[in-house]
């Protein structure tokens, strides 16, 4: 990896020949010092996906031996199948889409609006608002949950989906205060001009603040879809079917008793269920690379 | 700005994205909220009139079976079962509960019966004893006690198990001791210098073989905590008022327990020894042949079965302290109990009579090799022979005729986190931050005052 | 003239403000307004959700007064979130920018190794990690050994256990590293190559330019670090129950306990209002003396 062509920057040529060389390869050096410190942190991040994969494949033996096998001497492919057989794990990972769809779609909508309103307008109220939205984080949620419940009871949404995501369409706290603060940093005169131009207020948040905030909306995007994704105490609360679960409430099924669980099936369904949300991750991070041309706008 | 229009797109991009996946996904599950049974508010989770909710936290897959064939042979009857992890089911309850929207039966842990129902949280059951003529005689002592409260019945037995030390015959004929003799748990001076005996360390102090740890924790064992307490003739409480953490019978046995640890090496050691080792499910430094003795509870037969074949091991009651022939064990284990304000009564106790039926018991005790609590099937040959261990199961299923069972009071979860998991009071004393007798008095404190607060809420 | 142009400007940000945030002022009345009054009034009851409530005016706050092992989960916690949280930030600033370099080729994979960790099942990273930290065999202490150190029993000594699980949170950059990859994005380049011009090192640029510019993203990751990281139960919850000698009791496992065990859900409400007003002063703290230091581009 670290023989990769380096990119040279043509602002670096110099008059002096022998001082552009050197300065070259300390610039070589650099890079190849930071491949080498990214390389080796990305390999630890990456262990424990490489962990859950070859604990999936390891045989009862050597599940628990001191010290662990990195490379397990023997290989069971056939807990996929087992895990896929005992447990309607595509049945779960269907409601899961479902669910994260709704939520990406609920939050990428309602949160932009709300931290639109937060970023660009003072109002009567409105730091307060920005203070009781805050709070919204602060309260740990054992203790609203049974009177939130009662709330979704009156509404007759036990044992639907509607709980699991109607909420995701009027905001979500930690999602508007990172909109807000990306918002907060796009300059107003953007806006002053399209406003002098006759651009209505939503035409400026949807024409100029949205696109500028491609990266931000992204975040948003696979934050939400990993938490919906993840969340696990909402459809246990929820939900009382077996064919309403979700994949990370499923996961579950593979505890089948106080002492039984079936550790590489269990491992197995959880490969399964990081997939998606890895792919969905890597796609999508061209939003970060790409960037916005704010530079250009500004000057 | 000719990005933006493009953008837009992206952005809309996304969502219909989004929105294809969810069409997809619809198609995948058809549980789908348009297809799903509006449950209109009404006080029942959404479910047809004859279908009954039963949530368990164990033994999903053998109850899956059951309820099929319980199904077949009742055509009217129809049970959505909803399992859960062991520990998790609890908040879903309570939760549900509160909403007026319970299942109509679940199988509970037995020792959570007397906080649970003891708050109103189960439904009375004494008239399904008069309806099906259910004799308390069938079931063992330990855990038809548990199901009462106060004079009334909240649950009937499902399960059971129970605690027995067990030791690794290899070991001890390498020590030069006599595989085939029980340690001596009537002596506990001898059991802490068997313990140290067995004891063997490496160059760096490290401990490679672990003699005896007389506490629950990452493989050590599981339920020998109160298997002590009560071999000593210690007991948690005085009456249904009145706790007594504070009992020198207590204090003498977490003065043992730290007797015993120091003499291994000391709480830094055996914490060392233990780490990694998972609390349950199978895995333990015992069954890799590393720590001589623990007590733990009789699903290891079937797990040593299963994960170490060769393991070559005994396993016999706990003694009564200073006594060679009076023993002493534990019956933990679940019970099938009905949330307060659930419907549909006559079909839980249907079931309920169902899954404690001759037939069912014996079957849950030969499938899953868990003792039933109904005596007969528990007895039954073809039970015990069904073991990879006949002799061993013999032992552990008739043990329940004089096994104990934990307090019957509101605060039993209190007391189960200070004395055993995770052993809060007990960590007092084995990481030297107070002396036994201090320990005792804190736990007195703290469950006296959380028994209090419970007898002025009932209002008595 | 002026006076009305102005009322009528600020009367029209008013009506946008509210129309904008709309979604969230009805979600708030509709989801959260009323069980955040009730879990409040809750906390004057005795409530176990499952017997009849009384009001007992302030005894539960009365209690906490006296609460040993509360004390002693305050201070686990506040240890915890003084170790995890600049940690986390400092950690995944550095893993951004370092994935922000024009010269790394293949980021988008480096990437994804980062964020991995972040997304899986919380039961799989424990097994994990409860191996990855245990004394003798695992890999940290392993690392450890090769430069003749001796690693602690991380989970296992009540001294080190709280440090084990700051470890553990790194675990969860990614979530970080994705909000700073954002928000390098938006520093203009022509800012970088004006400070080399001016013969800023690497160091001075970082502090010069890259602060300030992406200060409103580290503002938000401390901000909700600390939140999330006085919240922390998952993992005490799953993988040490609290131990050993309540070494990881943290603040939300004590309030789940008392809560769900123990049939405390008027004390346990009590208990989350106190966290609520500490986390709200410490934010609010952070909010003030965010003005010093947060730079909103305009």
């Amino acid at each position: 990896m670290a023989t990769e062509p380096l990119v040279t920057h043509p602002q670096n040529t110099s008059t002096v020949r022998v001082r552009s060389s050197s300065r070259l390869w300390a610039k070589r050096l650099e890079t190849l010092i930071i491949y080498i410190i990214v390389t080796a942190l990305a390999l630890a991040f990456i262990f424990p996906l490489y962990w859950m994969v070859i604990t999936s494949v390891k045989p009862n033996a050597e599940l628990f031996i001191w010290p662990p096998t990195l490379w397990p001497r023997t290989f069971e492919f056939n807990h996929y199948g087992d895990a896929l057989r005992e447990v309607p794990i595509i049945r779960y990972l269907g409601n899961s889409f479902y669910l994260t769809a709704l939520n990406v779609i609920g939050a990428l909508l309602s949160c932009s609006l709300v931290a639109y309103a937060f970023a660009r307008y003072q109002a009567p109220g409105s730091r307060v608002l920005f203070v009781v939205l805050l709070a919204t984080m602060m309260l740990p949620h054992h203790v609203t949950m049974i009177p939130l419940f009662l709330v979704f009871r009156q509404l007759g949404w036990v044992n639907t989906f509607q709980p699991l995501w109607v909420p995701a369409f009027f905001g979500n706290a930690f999602l508007i205060f990172l909109l807000r603060q990306f918002f907060k940093s796009i300059p107003d005169e953007l806006f002053d001009a399209a406003r002098i131009d006759g651009a209505s207020e939503f035409a400026q948040y949807w024409r100029i603040m949205l696109p500028l905030s491609k990266p931000a909306l992204a975040t948003v995007a696979i934050f939400q879809f990993q938490w919906t994704w993840n969340d696990f105490l909402y459809p246990l609360i929820y939900i009382n079917s077996q064919d309403k679960k979700t994949i990370a409430l499923g996961l579950q099924d593979f505890y089948k008793s106080q002492t039984t669980v079936e550790w590489q099936q269990l491992m197995a369904a959880s490969v399964i269920m990081v997939l998606p949300v890895a792919l969905l991750f890597f796609f999508l991070q061209r939003y970060f690379i790409e960037g916005i041309t704010l530079t250009g706008l500004k000057g | 700005m000719t990005a933006n229009r493009f953008s837009r797109r992206q952005f809309l991009q996304w969502s219909a994205g989004a929105a294809g996946m969810a069409a997809l996904a619809a198609c995948v599950a058809p549980a789908a909220p348009g297809a799903a049974p509006a449950a209109g508010g009404a006080a029942q989770p959404a479910a047809a009139e004859s279908t009954i909710q039963f949530w368990s936290e164990i033994e999903k897959d053998w109850l899956e079976a059951t309820l099929a064939k319980y199904q077949e042979a009742n055509p009217g009857a129809k049970v959505e079962l909803v399992s859960f992890k062991w520990g998790e089911m609890m908040p879903k309850v309570l939760t549900s509960s509160a909403g007026g929207t319970a299942p109509n039966l679940i199988i509970q842990d037995r020792f959570r019966m007397a906080g649970w129902a003891g708050r109103g949280g189960a439904t009375q059951i004494d008239d399904y004893v008069m309806q099906y003529d259910v004799s308390p005689d069938d079931f063992w002592p330990a855990t038809w006690a548990e199901g009462n409260w106060q004079g009334k019945l909240y649950s009937i037995p499902f399960n059971t198990d129970g605690r027995f030390i067990f030791w690794n015959k290899d070991l001890f004929s390498a020590a030069g001791l006599d595989p085939d003799q029980a340690p001596p748990t009537y002596d506990w001076e001898a059991m802490r210098d068997l313990a140290a005996q067995l004891t063997k360390s490496n160059a760096n102090g490290q401990v490679e073989q672990m003699g005896f740890v007389p506490f629950e924790k990452n493989g050590y064992g599981n339920g020998g905590d109160y298997v002590y307490a009560w071999s000593n003739g210690g007991e948690f409480m005085k009456d249904d008022r009145t706790a007594w953490m504070d009992n020198p019978k207590l204090v003498e046995t977490l003065q043992w327990q730290k007797d015993v640890v120091e003499g291994v090496g000391g709480i830094q050691a055996a914490a060392d020894f233990s780490a990694g080792w998972p609390s349950t499910a199978g895995f333990s430094p015992f069954g890799a042949g590393t720590l001589a003795m623990m007590v733990n509870g009789d699903w290891n037969l079937s797990q040593f079965n299963e994960y170490y074949p060769d393991l070559n091991f005994g396993m016999a009651p706990w003694h009564v302290r200073g006594s060679e022939s009076d023993v002493t064990g534990f019956a933990g284990g679940f019970c099938l109990a009905i949330p307060t304000g659930a419907q549909n009564l006559d079909a839980s106790y249907k079931l309920m009579n169902y899954m404690t039926s001759f037939d069912t018991q014996l079957d849950l005790g030969i499938q899953r090799q868990s003792i039933p609590c109904l005596k007969e099937a528990a007895l039954t040959e073809e039970l015990i022979a069904s073991s990879p261990y006949p002799e061993l199961r013999r032992i552990a299923n008739e043990s329940m005729e004089y096994a104990r069972f934990r307090p019957i009071t509101p605060v039993g979860q209190e007391i189960q986190d200070l004395w055993t998991s995770p052993g809060t009071g007990r960590d007092w004393v084995l990481y030297d931050q107070k002396t036994p007798e201090q320990a005792a008095a804190d736990m007195q404190t703290q469950v006296q005052k959380a028994l209090d607060e419970f007898w002025t809420s009932v209002g008595a | 003239m002026r006076a009305t142009r102005f009322r009528s400007l600020r009367s029209r940000d008013t009506l946008w403000f509210y129309i904008f945030a709309s979604p969230w002022i009805i979600g708030f009345v509709l989801f959260y307004l009323g069980p955040m009054i009730a879990s409040a009034y809750l906390s004057l009851t005795n409530y176990s959700v499952l017997m009849p409530t009384r009001f007992v005016g302030l005894y539960n706050y009365e209690q906490m007064l006296q609460d040993e092992s509360l004390r002693l989960a305050i201070w686990n916690t506040a240890y915890y979130t003084l170790f995890a949280v600049p940690l986390g930030a400092a950690v995944s600033l550095a893993v951004a920018i370092l994935l922000n370099r024009r010269d790394i080729r293949g980021r988008s994979l480096y990437r994804s190794a980062f964020y991995i960790p972040s997304i899986m099942p919380i039961v799989a990273l424990s097994i994990l990690w409860i191996w990855l930290l245990q004394p003798r065999f695992g890999l940290i202490n392993s690392f450890l050994g090769l430069f003749g150190i001796i690693g602690p029993n991380w989970l296992g000594d009540p001294a080190w256990s709280k440090l084990g699980l700051v470890l553990m949170s790194l675990t969860g950059i990614g979530f970080n590293m994705v909000i700073f990859l954002a928000a390098l994005q938006g520093v203009p380049s022509h800012l970088y190559e004006a400070a080399e011009l001016d013969g800023a090192n690497g160091w001075q640029r970082f502090r010069n330019v890259t602060v300030p510019m992406i200060s409103a993203s580290i503002f938000y990751v401390l901000v909700i670090g600390l939140i999330n990281s006085f919240q922390i139960f998952t993992q005490s919850y799953v993988m040490t129950d609290g131990g050993p000698a309540d070494s990881t009791l943290f603040y939300v496992l004590y309030l789940y306990r008392h809560a769900f065990d123990y049939f405390k859900m008027g004390y346990a409400s009590a208990l989350a209002w106190l966290l609520f007003v500490v986390i709200i002063a410490l934010t609010y703290v952070q909010f003030r003396t965010s003005e010093k230091w947060v730079y909103y581009g305009n």
